[in-house]
This record gives structure tokens, sequence and C-alpha cells, in this order.
């Protein structure tokens, strides 16, 4: 019969960020956002102007990238690598202002705050406190954000379905105030409920359903940036299973074969997914393997990071934030159900 | 001395929203761009007009086209590499644009 054991997800942590660290990593090249870093063509540090030459400076730090990345995924070292691949990251933006983006500026500090944490202590919930409050002052502080300048202009130029199906039950400047101060009043309160624990899961929805918005009202993918998104969010959730131990392609081949091999044999019981005490059965147990499985992360990090179908982005942003839901009202009774 | 790093790590962060609040181009302060600015620019060189190809080789943007972020980001791609670029030539830049809502303006740039 197959079997997968895996921890109670609610009452410890592991120390995942390396993990995680990687998802980033990957993110980054799946991308390719990393083959425009490393040219100083026009440097918003003076250091750089005319120091080196722009074929040198791009190969030299792919190269430094590269090594550092490949030690990371090699597990030598790899909150030192993690720390230097973030690092690395904030030197290309401040190399070449050509290829700055808050996206991966963001990449580049969530590496370096993986690379921090530790089991007793997780930043992350920091970082992203700072992410959601810096974009809620600048816009609060912002004279033709307060006033609706900005959405007016997007959605003259960008026209959205639902927005021009609701004009008739609304007022234009209504609904355009509605956008812009229900976005300064959720930004801040990103920011004040990632910060507490007691409302930290209600801030991982609050921000699922956020971003689900943007991405359906704005029809962008917002570069890489949903992916760290996703993966903060991720990193956040305490968890006892060790991801990169997990993150192995013959346990994960084995785990498949034996799965098929036991359903083959018809059995009443054919695969079990075990969490501390609590034991699942059959297709319950499979769906929860899967979601709770380093290689479904990977196959969402891939998939954000390529950036293929935006439709498909939404429905898996609209399916995590019905998961969460369903564990933070436990649904998801991983403790006490047994058979 | 970790934590003393740690703890710096994330007050340049904070420190930063704040220093780059009023300042137009928000590198590194977590500012979603409010701005659209719709722009065509004119640039000659010694009185000579660059064309669309030459204009893109110089400066890695259109001509004509739309910035997400700032007019100071569009402005800066421009000066800062007559600045640390240039040779002797006289470079004229003339910018035209609208941005947000806003009426049609003008920005001008000679070395």
């Amino acid at each position: 019969m197959g079997k997968l054991k895996i921890q109670n997800i609610y009452k410890q942590s592991n120390d995942n960020f390396l993990f995680f660290g990687k998802l980033i990593v990957l993110s980054i090249y799946a991308s390719a956002a990393v083959t425009k870093l490393g040219y100083t063509e026009l440097p918003l540090l003076s250091f750089f102007e005319n120091h080196l030459n722009d074929t040198v400076s791009f190969n030299i730090w792919q190269f430094l990238f590269l090594m550092s990345s490949i030690f990371v995924f090699l597990n030598r070292k790899p909150k030192l690598f993690l720390f230097i691949n973030g690092v690395l990251i904030v030197l290309a933006l401040l190399m070449n202002e050509l290829i700055y983006s808050n996206n991966l500026f963001f990449a580049g500090c969530l590496l370096i705050t993986f690379s921090i944490s530790s089991k007793s202590f997780n930043f992350v919930p920091i970082q992203l406190s700072i992410l959601y409050f810096g974009a809620f002052i600048d816009k609060f502080y912002y004279e033709h954000w307060r006033n609706g300048d900005f959405m007016t202009t997007f959605f003259e130029n960008n026209p959205n379905q639902l927005v021009e199906n609701l004009k008739p039950f609304i007022d234009a400047h209504s609904l355009i105030m509605t956008m812009t101060y229900s976005t300064l009043i959720i930004e801040f309160l990103l920011a004040i409920f990632i910060l507490i624990p007691k409302t930290r899961m209600l801030g991982l929805i609050l921000g699922l359903c956020f971003h689900f918005s943007t991405i359906f009202l704005m029809h962008s993918f917002f570069g890489i940036f949903i992916a760290t998104i996703v993966i903060s969010y991720y990193s956040i959730v305490k968890t006892s299973i060790n991801f990169n131990e997990e993150l192995s392609i013959s346990k994960f081949i084995n785990n498949i074969s034996s799965l098929f091999k036991s359903y083959n044999t018809k059995k009443e019981i054919w695969y079990k997914f075990e969490l501390d005490n609590a034991t699942y059965k059959n297709y319950k147990a499979v769906i929860l393997s899967m979601l709770l499985n380093p290689f479904t992360a990977i196959f969402l990090t891939l998939f954000f990071s390529l950036e293929l179908y935006i439709y498909f982005t939404m429905a898996i942003l609209f399916v995590l934030i019905i998961i969460l839901i369903l564990i933070i009202n436990n649904k998801f009774r991983l403790q006490s159900k047994t058979i | 001395m970790k934590k003393a790093l740690i703890t710096l790590f994330f007050l340049i962060q904070i420190g930063l929203i704040f220093y780059q609040l009023n300042n137009e181009t928000k590198f590194f302060n977590w500012a979603m761009y409010h701005t659209r600015i719709h722009y065509t620019a004119t640039v000659t060189i010694n009185g000579v007009e660059l064309n669309d190809q030459e204009f893109l080789k110089r400066y890695k943007i259109s001509k004509t086209g739309v910035e997400g972020r700032a007019l100071k980001h569009l402005t800066r791609k421009m000066t800062q590499r007559e600045i640390i670029y240039g040779d002797s030539s006289k470079v004229f830049i003339e910018l035209n644009y609208i941005e947000n809502t806003h009426k049609k303006d003008t920005w001008k740039w000679e070395n």
C-alpha cells in the first residue's frame, strides 16, 4: 500500500527557508529575468561608471550568480550562498537602472531574508510587512493616487469588462474612488495582519484575494512578483515537513510508482497519508500528499514564472485562497481525522 | 553583530521608504509606480534628428511609447546616457508627454 508519512503542519515549524530560497532562484532563471542582470550600462552607483566593460561585468556577474546557485542546490553552505545570490541581485540593480524593477528587488531581499531566517525566527513577515507598508505609505502620500488619477488613466487605456459592466449601477468616479481607497486600506491592513501571528493567516487570505483582484482587474502577470509573493506566503505557513529532505527525485518516483501499484490492487484502502496521529486514505490522501509535496511547489513556481496563461494563474490563485480558507476554518482537520 | 546587521537590513528598507517618498524615481522603496506617461521624444545630435532605430539604439527605449513608472525614469534614461557616455556632440532632447489624465506638457534638455 502506498504510504506517505508527514507530520502535523500546524504545531511545529521547520527550517524550510532553504527550499523556498531555491524556489526563488528557480523563478529568476525560469522567468529569464537573469538574462538582463549583470550589465553596467546605466549604473545607479557612480562607482560602476567606466570601471568595468559592460560584457566583462555581465560575464562576471552571471558566473558568480550561477556558481552561487549551484552551491545552493547542492546544499553546500546553502544559506551563505542564498545570501550571496540576494546581494548579487541587489547589486545588479545598482549596476544598471535600465533593468530596475521592484519585483527583482523583492526577490533579492527575499533571498537575503530566507538566508537569515531560521527555525527560531522567521523574518519573512517583517519583510512582507515592510513591502506592504511601503506600497501603502507611498500611495497615501501621493496626491495623484488619492484623487483617483492613476486608476482613471489606467482603465481609460486598459478597459476592463467587469468595470464596464458595473458602470450602469455605480458612477465611474465612485467606482474609481472605491478601488483607489480599498487598495490603500487593504495594503495597510496587510502590513499589520502579516506582522501579528494571530492575524497572519487572515492576512495571507486577504493578500491572495488582493493579488488575485489586481491580476484580474489590471490583466497583468506582474512579472515574477506573484511567484515570489506566493513563495513568501508559503514560507509563513508553519509546517514540520522538511521540504528540502522531501526534495528527492528518486523518492518522488518511488511514491508515484507505489501509488499506481497499490491503486491497481483494488484494495479498499490503496493509499495512506499520515500526519502525526492523523491518517488519511485514498483520494483525500493523494490530494493532501500532492498539496504538501515540494514538487508541486516547484511546478507552481515554474508555472507562475513562465507567465503562460493568465486565466490559469488566476485559477491557481483562487484554489490557493480556497485551501487557505479551508485550513483556517479547520476543514482540513489534519490532526483529529483518523481511520 | 548578526542581530545588528539584520536590524540594519530592515531599517535601511524602512529608511528608503521615507527617503524616496518625495523622489520621483522611487528606487528601492516598494512603491508601485502611479503614473502612465504617453510620450514622443525628439533628439538631435549636432542638429541632425535621430530616427526611430537610432533612438532605440542610443537610449534602449522607443521614440514613442508609454512609460509606466515616472517621468523622471524616462528623462534619466536619456540624460544619464549623455552625461556618462557623452562626447563633444551637441545634444538636444525634447519630450512631449501626457502624464496620467493631465494635459500635454513638454520637457527639454541640452548639454
